[in-house]
């Protein structure tokens, strides 16, 4: 059997390309991994918001301005991830996201030590013009490299966390938020499985203040919910995107019920982890 | 004896009917599906570990056989 196994830095994380085929030699399989590679480098070209030359740059620059395929289909993802999650996936709090980086790196347990009071995120009533990639595009960036490669070949893609699997069943290990080691392991065919979570951008502000990148839509603050990580399992890696980070600034209340119909992993303020089954199996195709 | 009328019997009816169904929201509405059934939540409250299951009981869907546990899988984590 051929198979890839490879890593490349990406999106402010890790990639990683796992490809295994019994009818693909293992030339040309690398070929298809190398592909992925190629594609997953473009989008982030085209989608970060760090880079002035980025097509999304130049969007949020002036929205009037022709739009290549990757930005429209960011464009429309970010739309339905919008309503799909009531409006709490806001990919346009920019100038929020941008007032709230920065400062020392922190540690998750001093930072929820000092956070203020728990309570789930609220949607925004105007959204602005200008947007942000975010795990959006880390979802779909799996996806599309998914959807491109050969018959034949089985995949798992992992954009920083975000992972399209497919072609066979596989195991998508969960990470803890405190120490990094495995805490579950979600078994799925075809789909996609993701991560939300406080810690992976966490400071500690000038004022003293902690904050972290997944901010309530109503206020511009980061939200503290009760909940430091959440996994969902998706039709998709986007639609697992959004589902995790929709559950995460749910609060443990209601994230249960945003899980439950594919199943997901909750990790609590506390360090319990809460495993939520799936009431019905994934096994759509990502691209048809 | 004299047997129920029909109006206490409907109205009898109802108000069990409003009472299951209140019943049946407020745990709804406090995490916990009726439908599911309790034992569908499982919770870890010690610290995180590794769990080494070698068959369906750990994983989210019943997709195929469960074969051997991967060594090295994929990982989702903080995006």
């Amino acid at each position: 059997m051929s198979a890839v196994d490879w890593r490349f830095p990406s999106m402010g994380g890790e990639a990683r390309v796992q490809l295994e085929s019994d009818v693909v030699e293992q030339a040309q399989l690398e070929l298809a991994a190398e592909d992925v590679r190629v594609r997953i480098d473009a989008i982030e070209a085209s989608l970060s918001r760090f880079r002035p030359g980025s097509e999304l740059s130049a969007y949020n620059r002036d929205p009037s301005l022709p739009r290549s395929p990757v930005m429209r289909a960011f464009v429309r993802a970010a739309r339905v991830a919008a309503v799909s999650s009531g409006g709490l996936v806001d990919a346009t709090l920019v100038e929020a996201i941008e007032r709230v980086e920065g400062g020392e790196p922190a540690g998750l347990d001093e930072a929820l030590a000092a956070a203020p009071p728990r309570a789930p995120a609220h949607p925004r009533r105007h959204e602005h013009r200008q947007l942000d990639s975010g795990g959006i595009a880390k979802g779909m960036a799996a996806d599309i490299a998914a959807a491109e490669l050969p018959a034949g070949v089985s995949y798992a893609i992992s954009c920083s966390g975000d992972v399209a699997v497919g072609g066979r069943r596989w195991q998508v290990a969960v990470a803890s938020a405190r120490s990094g080691a495995e805490v579950h392991r979600i078994g799925i065919h075809t789909g996609g499985v993701a991560t939300s979570a406080i810690h992976g951008h966490l400071w500690r502000r000038h004022d003293g203040s902690y904050a972290h990148h997944l901010l309530d839509p109503s206020t511009g603050e980061p939200a503290w919910t009760g909940i430091v990580a959440a996994t969902a399992v998706g039709r998709t890696a986007l639609e697992a995107e959004v589902l995790a980070k929709t559950a995460l600034l749910s609060g443990p209340e209601r994230a249960k019920r945003v899980l439950i119909r594919r199943g997901g992993v909750l990790q609590h303020d506390s360090g319990t982890v809460e495993i939520v089954p799936a009431l019905m199996a994934t096994r759509a195709r990502v691209a048809a | 004896m004299k047997s129920p009328s029909w109006k206490s019997l409907i109205g009898g009816s109802g108000a069990l009917f409003v009472v299951v169904g209140a019943f049946l929201a407020g745990r709804v509405h406090a995490g916990t599906d009726p439908a599911v059934g309790k034992a569908q939540t499982q919770t870890q409250t010690q610290t995180p570990q590794v769990q080494q299951q070698q068959d369906d009981q750990g994983f989210d869907d019943g997709g195929g056989s469960a074969g051997q546990l991967d060594q090295n899988p994929p990982t989702t984590q903080a995006s």
